[in-house]
């Protein structure tokens, strides 16, 4: 075992120093915390609450730098460890830590932890705000991190700046591919969205209970969604019309099965009500398909994006890896994505299907304020359309009002004026 | 990795942890900022609109007050965020008195309020109450954003009641920046009788979305990222909560007023058409007479230079002056440059042309050096007939 250098005793040193400050601020600011509570900790009912436990993950951390920190290991590490990723899986390793997978993990377990704390004890303000807003971006500059920590760990002549090998790059970028899709899920959300899911699940439950009358109007819907993986599989290579085709198939399947079902004739007493019902569930169908082709389409552009990052990342060459190269990998990602969104946002494409999104969400709303009205009739209470009468009685009154006051003014002017003005008969 | 690089690295992450823990306790006692930081005095109300009046502390002060009219979205006292970057108080130093038109939020209840009662009614009425208050028959007017449409409107039907018009980064060709702002190409295509008659009024958190979306990673996620490099900074964290606390301060849009400004300005242009009538009047801008200060951001995204400089050329006033500033939309309020040329530059505008009726003949405004060095396009409209 190589013996401590002198440079290695000084980083340990200041490394030592500076958890101390970290520690004695964390308790501070524990302490502030508790004593800014308004109600006490007892009374809101969390019994035992101390700093400590809103520091957990932070301590855990600690805990674990400190085990994985003993100095005799510190020489070793250069050659462990070509990125920062396997960096830290390896210490993690050696420390016997599990869960913590990568400088975002920890960080989302950290600040999640901070953020319900804040959350719960210290209600709004716009401090407060703007601190989740932080948080809520800087676990999407972490999971950035993690991906360039992934793929610079994918191969260690990256980190060197050395040229790759034509089969190196395909290997590269196909592992590129996969690692950039669970990136952008984590900001678009993934392909399908849960609420299509959801809808998945309620069409396909009744042919699953064998009702034979449910198969027969689902069944052609069911049988086009055989076509679903075919465009997946294109959707994940960047290819935009395959999003259009998603949404397309969605809504011709929906309106040739449910949507047919859901605009049939209703018949008996409660008619009116069931057709309101039926409309605004037809809306939801049309809402949640516009809505679905709305963001596989931002999911093609995050791939499309991915591509371009990639071949400027083959182009960049650093010299060695330090926490410069990644904030400039930071920057080349958000940058590049900037630069494609700006330019996918001005297309036909894309205003056409944020449009769609937009009316598709206002006709549902609609529908549920008419069936909501329909309701509110049989009752005292006054409906949408009741209270958009009344707004409107109130704006004209206050608009005649407005004129009448106008007009006393003018009268008042024009008499002073006559009061003022030699007589005539003088 | 060499040794020294896995130091720098541990020292990184424990940098940032250090900044992030100090940012939080930073936060923590910051619950609210204050908004608009020169005194003011409410001297004028109706329903919801309230007229602000702020008093120069300078011995000598312009006879004719200066109207400031700012737009619907968002909120004027972006023009006085903050001390040291404050319009207003830069305005007030030079000896501008200033009224200022704070249009409230609207409620429910005004989803029917339309852009005559704007126009013709509160602005209308707050342009009387000034010129009774001051004993001046003619006020200035600065129109700001959507409010600076609304003033070109107001100047071009009551020309006899405005000495002097300045507009800044106002819209007035609004098909002049399709391509150019992302905002000109989406409005337009929007179906305003749908979300007026579904929402009422249009929500302030709808538009804000579409602001956001003009540049997502920038506004989303990189800001507060770098924010977050700045966080132990208990200065500078309030100027960001300031203008935070500013840009999510969007009162919802009145549902009338939406529905005409998107369908007859945004989509069929109306207005430089010579289309566009308000009240059964129609509005003819070449009845604007009075001198015109037409000031505009090179790199604004959000109303492009294309919309805002065809006024230069649409108005029937002799002495028009046009100033582009090398920033963008809200850059023209709050940056170093806008505070150390725009300010004074219109306020010297607006005193040259304070005594006498007609414009100080062929005269070229006091610009700073520094506005006319850093890439302004300027043109000192001289028509043929005044030659």
């Amino acid at each position: 075992m190589a013996e401590k250098t002198a440079a290695q005793m000084d980083f340990l040193q200041e490394w030592v120093e500076m958890q101390e400050k970290l520690w004695k601020g964390s308790m501070a600011m524990g302490q502030k915390m508790l004593s800014s509570t308004p109600f006490g900790l007892g009374e809101r009912g969390i019994s035992g609450f101390t700093p400590f436990d809103l520091f957990k993950g932070y301590f855990d951390l600690m805990s674990f730098w400190s085990k994985a920190m003993p100095p005799a290991s510190v020489p070793e590490m250069p050659s462990m460890f070509p990125g920062f990723k396997e960096f830290y899986d390896t210490w993690m390793k050696s420390a016997g830590v599990k869960g913590l997978a990568g400088p975002g993990t920890w960080y989302e377990e950290f600040t999640e932890r901070l953020k319900k704390t804040f959350g719960e004890k210290v209600g709004d303000g716009l401090g407060l705000t703007v601190f989740k807003r932080i948080t809520s971006s800087a676990e999407i500059y972490f999971e950035v991190l993690d991906f360039w920590a992934k793929v610079l760990s994918a191969s260690p002549d990256i980190a060197a700046g050395k040229p790759l090998p034509e089969e190196k790059v395909k290997e590269l970028h196909d592992q590129w591919m996969r690692n950039y899709r669970s990136l952008m899920a984590s900001l678009w959300g993934s392909a399908p969205s849960a609420e299509m899911q959801d809808l998945f699940k309620a069409l396909s439950g009744p042919p699953e209970a064998g009702a034979e009358s449910a198969w027969a109007v689902l069944a052609p819907m069911v049988t086009s969604m055989s076509q679903v993986p075919g465009i997946f599989q294109r959707l994940v290579k960047g290819d935009k019309a395959a999003a259009a085709e998603l949404g397309g198939l969605f809504a011709k399947n929906y309106e040739e099965t449910m949507g047919k079902a859901l605009l049939a004739p209703t018949i008996g007493y409660f008619r009116e009500f069931q057709e309101g019902v039926n409309k605004a569930i037809y809306a939801y169908g049309q809402y949640t398909n516009a809505k679905t082709a709305f963001l596989a389409f931002l999911q093609s552009t995050g791939i499309a994006a991915a591509e371009k990052v990639f071949q400027r990342f083959i182009e960049f060459k650093p010299k060695e890896i330090t926490p410069e190269t990644y904030k400039e990998l930071y920057k080349l990602w958000c940058n590049t994505n900037e630069e494609v969104y700006q330019e996918v946002s001005r297309s036909q494409e894309f205003v056409a299907l944020a449009k769609r999104m937009v009316e598709q969400g206002l006709v549902f709303r609609k529908e549920l304020d008419e069936m909501s009205d329909h309701v509110l009739k049989f009752t005292n209470f006054p409906s949408k359309k009741d209270m958009d009468e009344i707004y409107l009685a109130i704006y004209e009154t206050r608009r005649d009002l407005r004129e009448a006051r106008r007009r006393v003014t003018e009268l008042e002017k024009q008499v002073a004026r006559q009061k003022g003005a030699p007589n005539p008969s003088e | 990795m060499s040794e020294n690089t896995l130091g720098a690295m541990l020292k990184e992450v424990a940098r940032v942890e250090e900044k992030l823990l100090k940012g939080y306790q930073n936060l923590l006692e910051i619950r609210d900022v204050e908004t608009g930081v020169t005194p003011a005095e409410v001297v004028y109300q109706e329903d919801k609109v309230k007229l602000l009046h702020y008093k120069p502390e300078v011995p000598d002060v312009c006879p004719v007050p200066l109207l400031v009219v700012y737009a619907l979205v968002n909120r004027q006292y972006m023009m006085d965020i903050e001390e040291g970057l404050s319009l207003f108080r830069k305005l007030l130093g030079k000896g501008i008195e200033l009224y200022v038109i704070d249009w409230g939020y609207p409620t429910k209840i005004d989803r029917y309020l339309t852009m005559e009662d704007h126009i013709l009614g509160y602005l209308s009425n707050c342009v009387d109450f000034v010129r009774e208050r001051s004993g001046n028959e003619k006020i200035n007017m600065l129109g700001i954003c959507q409010g600076g449409s609304f003033s070109v409107i107001y100047a071009a039907l009551f020309p006899e009641k405005v000495k002097n018009l300045a507009a800044m980064v106002a819209p007035i060709d609004f098909h002049a920046g399709r391509g150019k702002g992302l905002l000109m190409d989406w409005i337009p295509l929007l179906n305003p009788d749908l979300m007026v008659d579904v929402m009422g009024n249009v929500p302030g958190e709808f538009l804000n979305l579409g602001f956001l979306w003009l540049k997502p990673f920038a506004l989303i996620v990189d800001k507060y990222v770098g924010l977050a490099e700045r966080l132990d900074n208990a200065t500078t964290l309030k100027s960001f909560l300031r203008m935070e606390n500013w840009i999510f301060d969007s009162p919802d849009q009145a549902g009338e007023t939406f529905r005409k400004y998107v369908k007859e300005l945004f989509r069929d242009n109306q207005l430089i058409k010579g289309e566009f009538t308000l009240g059964g009047r129609k509005v003819d801008l070449k009845k604007i007479t009075m001198p015109v200060l037409n000031m505009f951001g090179e790199q604004d995204h959000l109303v492009p230079p294309e919309c805002s400089r065809p006024l230069s050329d649409l108005v029937g006033s002799q002495d028009v002056t046009t100033i582009c500033y090398p920033v963008g939309h809200i850059g023209m309020y709050v940056s170093s440059k806008a505070q150390k040329e725009m300010a004074p530059t219109l306020a010297q505008w607006l005193l040259d042309r304070a005594g006498t009726e007609s414009p100080p003949a062929a005269e070229a405004p006091r610009v700073p050096k520094a506005a006319a060095k850093a890439k302004t396009a300027r043109s000192q409209k001289k028509r043929k007939q005044k030659k």
